[in-house]
């Protein structure tokens, strides 16, 4: 019969650990790779020139916005990312909030896992 | 999955009376489910004021037809789902295993069970021992760093499961736990349940039927959303 030690609660160690996970289980999906390195890079190839040339046509600086652009493409990303994940693995995070881990907690690790998808699509 | 009750009690009477009380009590619940959209929205009664009491130690099966509110009744009782009246008490810590396997697709059994350690607050090393001896009860160590989506359906079931029993939970709340076994790894399911009920453990299976009803303590059949004791 198994004696099961309880510990005391340790937020950030068990956030760390989700985020790790997320991260995983994000990038053994091949898709979610192609994605986060094509997307970001055809965002700004196709639509940063229409868009500099729009800006300059309103005074603006046509650099700035191929930059502004390719931060869109990587929030664009982030986002969509964050809502296949989140929504493949709605049913197994609330099997993991009832087992005990407060939904806090799941919320931070996915809103940090998202943080960080959003790194590789700023840096490509 | 935690929830105290206390008492006031002392000495061997109060061993009696913790060992007499209701580790879960359910009662009154209703569950209506609407379809459709208004003017012609129709309303489902699956519960009809179930009632479900169990006590320290017991086994007790949950049998009904497909269909007649055995799941809903289950998520009630854990708390995935919010009944439309009655109410759920419950006591210790518990632990619930789906029906359907629900897993992180791409996560391996080990990290399953690593997170699900953290969720139940489980020490790493209390969570590496119930680990190792879920793999040996139930036969599938060998599958430890395999992906759930690169399982076969047995083995999922028994992650599935294990996820319940890892953190050796007084209260097992399992929906059709054997559905997908084969007969030796239903035999050590059986044993899991005995070894469990003689260290005071209660265990409540769902099920559309009961093959071995002599391994129960009792069973009550859910009938027109009604549990009625067999």
């Amino acid at each position: 019969m198994t004696v099961v030690h309880h510990r005391s609660a340790t937020g950030p160690a068990d956030t760390a650990l989700l985020v790790r996970r997320f991260l995983a289980d994000h990038r053994r999906n091949p898709v979610n790779l192609l994605v986060v390195v094509l997307v970001p890079v055809v965002f700004v190839v196709v639509a940063a020139g229409p868009m500099a040339d729009a800006a300059k046509l309103l005074g603006g600086m046509g650099v700035s916005v191929q930059t502004a652009t390719a931060g869109w493409a990587a929030a664009f990303l982030a986002g969509v990312a964050m809502y296949f994940q989140t929504r493949s693995a709605r049913a197994t995070d609330r099997r993991v909030v009832l087992a005990g881990l407060p939904a806090r907690r799941l919320v931070t690790a996915r809103l940090v896992t998202g943080l960080l998808l959003a790194g590789p699509s700023w840096i490509s | 999955m935690d929830a105290t009750t206390t008492s006031a009690t002392t000495g061997g009477n109060a061993m009696l009376e913790a060992d007499q009380a209701p580790v879960l009590l359910a009662s009154g619940i209703e569950k209506s489910y609407r379809q459709g959209v208004w003017p012609v929205r129709r309303s489902t009664a699956v519960l009809r004021g179930a009632e479900l009491t169990l006590r320290r130690g017991e086994v007790v099966g949950l049998v009904g037809e497909n269909g007649s509110g055995k799941s809903t009744l289950m998520k009630i009782l854990v708390g995935a789902l919010a009944a439309d009246a009655g109410s759920v008490t419950r006591s210790g810590r518990w632990g619930y295993c789906p029906q359907e396997p629900v897993l992180y697709e791409r996560l391996t059994c080990d990290e399953h069970f690593e997170l699900f350690g953290r969720a139940y607050r489980m020490t790493p090393e209390a969570e590496h021992r119930s680990r190792r001896e879920l793999y040996a009860a139930l036969g599938f160590e060998r599958y430890a760093a395999t992906r759930a989506d690169r399982l076969s359906g047995g083995t999922l079931a028994k992650l599935n499961l294990g996820l319940a029993l890892v953190a050796d939970p007084q209260v097992l709340l399992l929906d059709e736990p054997y559905a997908g076994f084969d007969w030796d790894t239903y035999l050590r399911f059986w044993e899991l349940v005995a070894q469990r009920r003689s260290s005071g453990r209660t265990v409540l299976i769902i099920s559309h039927f009961v093959a071995d009803e002599d391994r129960f303590d009792r069973i009550v059949d859910l009938r027109e959303g009604r549990t009625v004791p067999r």
